[in-house]
């Protein structure tokens, strides 16, 4: 087929889809509601992922959390500051390896005012792994930390709470005081909200030198919440085996008990991306049904034309038209419909992405793998449906096509 | 140029064959005017069908130019109706979302015979000599019959065919139509072009200078009968 050929086709199959507007506006319909749904679903699907993986990687894919078993009514001792003490040992001085304590919702008081804040008795380099940001003054030293010294680091909510000015304001909690050297940044979105992952909110912490921690066990030792290790980034790739060589380690030591779990953000994050892998496949296999459907939408239409056009394309025929030909023009036809539904639906899709995204605050991202396979799937669909009509159309009969010859 | 060889046409219903044309011989060339001629059932529009290659006979040949169109493959088929044949349906069928001039040039669409312009300058003149200008532009939804009639003539001279296969081209038409259809037909037939029309009005058949009268096979043992108008042939 030629240029001029390629040209007068379409131009014909134009003039037919304007002849029956109303009627091929609705058989387009079909893969518009398909394309609309794939572009919205995936881009859910995306948005949700995105999210999932910033949260992540917020908490340091590099990362190891060892978290303590055992309080709140949970089995298991917990672990202690001898387990803290070992693993620094153990790994690379690259590696920065930190403890801390928490003391959920205390009272916090100064000059008059209070709040709710939780206590965190944190090691040298918490704040680092943490990826915490001050808003003002400093965060607690080496020396503070080895001295003990009764400094504090606030979360900015407290701060606002309580009106405290650095280095002069001593804040008061459970019987015992502190100095506010530091107020964190306003921190969002910082947590995932994951049952695996301790929920520290940031913005109502105290955090105080490790060595003031009040409660030791029978050895003198510190009952930890959790040892946190951060690997330096290009060890990333190795923080699932040394995750397996803790466990392994802690097991030995424990000797089965639950005292214990490590937690591994990237480890979390691969488990997700596998569950947001299967929705985006189910999501997937929705909308080619209903593009499926669509597809017979089309082919409905397509054989409704044939025997509407029967003369006319018996007329072709007598007059030269090679079946080819017939095939050629059939074919754009129900491509031509299918492309009109993935212009509808990828517009549709397109807005409702936006309307969500500004009204509903979805986790939502367009999705160009959507954009790219909606149209691809459209064409196929047209191809596919169109194919048979079309067929059916080149093989008819001119003589019985146009009967009275 | 174009010669029917012992051609037999049977069609099966029920398990019946019923036969329709038994051993037809004839020999059309360029300048014949032939007139098919019998009552309703006798085999006129499948004779028709059969010389054009739209149908093809159960036994015996078809030769155009010696060559074979019962054997000839689709493509060639296909070539033939497109540059060597003109088709004028008893119904003037169109396109009816298409111009007058676009209809007519539909065959040139089928074919590198000729080039665009080419075509659109043959439609021009064609429209002339037809007798429908100034209606190129108009819609077919818009024409008479008659004049639908000599557009569908029109289209079927457009790429100068060797023969026009005309399925009663009058017989949808008044009187002064049928005429100006006719006197177009036969000036073709006069400038070389074969002419094979089926009719069952005699005075149609008065214009052409061979009339082919067909029977049903089971009333007349010596089949198909072919008169020859030696008087007008001569006047041609």
């Amino acid at each position: 087929m030629n240029l001029s050929e390629l040209k007068y086709d379409l131009y014909d199959t134009v003039l037919a889809i304007k002849r029956r507007w109303f009627r091929s506006a609705l058989s387009s319909l079909g893969v518009a509601i398909g394309v609309a749904s794939l572009i919205v679903m995936l881009s859910i699907s995306e948005g949700t992922l995105e999210k999932t993986t910033q949260q992540y990687h917020q908490l340091g894919l590099n990362t190891l959390r060892i978290q303590s078993l055992g309080n709140d009514g949970a089995p298991g001792r917990g672990i202690s500051e001898a387990e803290f003490i070992d693993i620094q040992e153990q790994l690379p001085s690259s590696a920065k390896v930190s403890a801390f304590i928490v003391q959920e919702t205390s009272k916090a008081e100064f000059n008059g005012l209070s709040t709710a804040a939780s206590l965190v008795y944190a090691s040298q380099h918490w704040v680092n792994i943490e990826k915490l940001a001050l808003e003002k003054g400093r965060f607690l030293s080496q020396s503070d930390q080895l001295s003990g010294a009764s400094f504090c680091v606030i979360g900015y909510q407290v701060s606002q709470a309580l009106n405290v000015k650095l280095y002069q304001s001593s804040i008061s909690f459970n019987g015992y005081s502190c100095t506010v050297v530091g107020v964190l940044s306003k921190k969002q979105g910082a947590f995932v909200e994951n049952k695996d992952i301790h929920f520290i909110d940031f913005n109502r912490v105290i955090i105080l030198p490790f060595k003031l921690q009040p409660q030791v066990n029978r050895f003198s030792l510190a009952q930890l919440s959790e040892i946190s290790i951060e690997m330096p980034p290009e060890e990333t790739g190795n923080i699932l085996a040394l995750s397996r060589a803790l466990n392994s380690t802690l097991a030995k030591r424990y000797q089965g008990l639950l005292n214990y779990q490590v937690v591994s953000p990237l480890e979390l994050l691969n488990k997700e991306k596998d569950s947001q892998l299967s929705f985006s496949l189910i999501m997937m296999s929705i909308s080619v049904m209903t593009l499926l459907v669509g597809g017979i939408g089309i082919m409905n239409i397509m054989l409704t034309h044939i025997s509407e056009q029967t003369r006319e394309i018996g007329l072709r025929l007598a007059v030269g038209a090679s079946p080819q030909r017939i095939v050629n023009v059939f074919l754009l036809h129900a491509l031509i419909i299918s492309m009109l539904g993935c212009f509808l639906g990828g517009s549709l899709g397109l807005l409702m992405v936006l309307g969500f995204d500004l009204f509903l605050d979805w986790p939502i991202k367009l999705s160009v793998f959507a954009l790219v396979i909606g149209p691809l799937f459209s064409l196929i669909t047209g191809l596919l449906f169109g194919l048979y009509p079309a067929l059916r159309a080149s093989q008819m009969d001119p003589i019985i096509m146009l009967k009275e010859f | 140029m174009l010669e029917l060889i012992d051609v037999d046409k049977g069609f099966s219903l029920e398990g019946t064959t019923t036969k329709i044309l038994s051993g037809l011989n004839l020999q059309i060339e360029a300048g014949d005017f032939y007139a098919v001629l019998g009552p309703s059932g006798v085999g006129k529009s499948t004779l028709l069908s059969i010389m054009c290659g739209l149908d093809k006979p159960s036994a015996g040949d078809v030769r155009f130019n010696g060559q074979s169109i019962v054997t000839a493959d689709s493509q060639q088929l296909v070539r033939l109706r497109n540059q060597a044949f003109g088709f004028v349906f008893q119904s003037p069928y169109h396109l009816n979302y298409r111009t007058v001039i676009e209809n007519i040039l539909l065959p040139s669409i089928y074919s590198q015979k000729y080039t665009r312009a080419q075509a659109l300058e043959r439609a021009n003149y064609l429209i002339h000599y037809v007798g429908i200008e100034g209606l190129e532009n108009r819609l077919p939804a818009n024409l008479s019959g008659g004049e639908l009639q000599r557009m569908v003539f029109a289209r079927a001279l457009l790429l100068e065919p060797k023969v026009i296969f005309a399925d009663e081209p009058t017989g949808s038409l008044d009187k002064a139509n049928s005429e100006k259809i006719l006197t177009l037909l036969t000036e073709q037939s006069q400038q070389g072009c074969a002419v094979v029309m089926v009719t069952h009005d005699h005075h149609a058949a008065s214009y052409a200078t061979k009339v082919l009268n067909l029977y049903k096979v089971e009333e007349f043992d010596t089949e198909n009968e072919i008169k020859i108008l030696s008087d007008k042939a001569k006047q041609a």
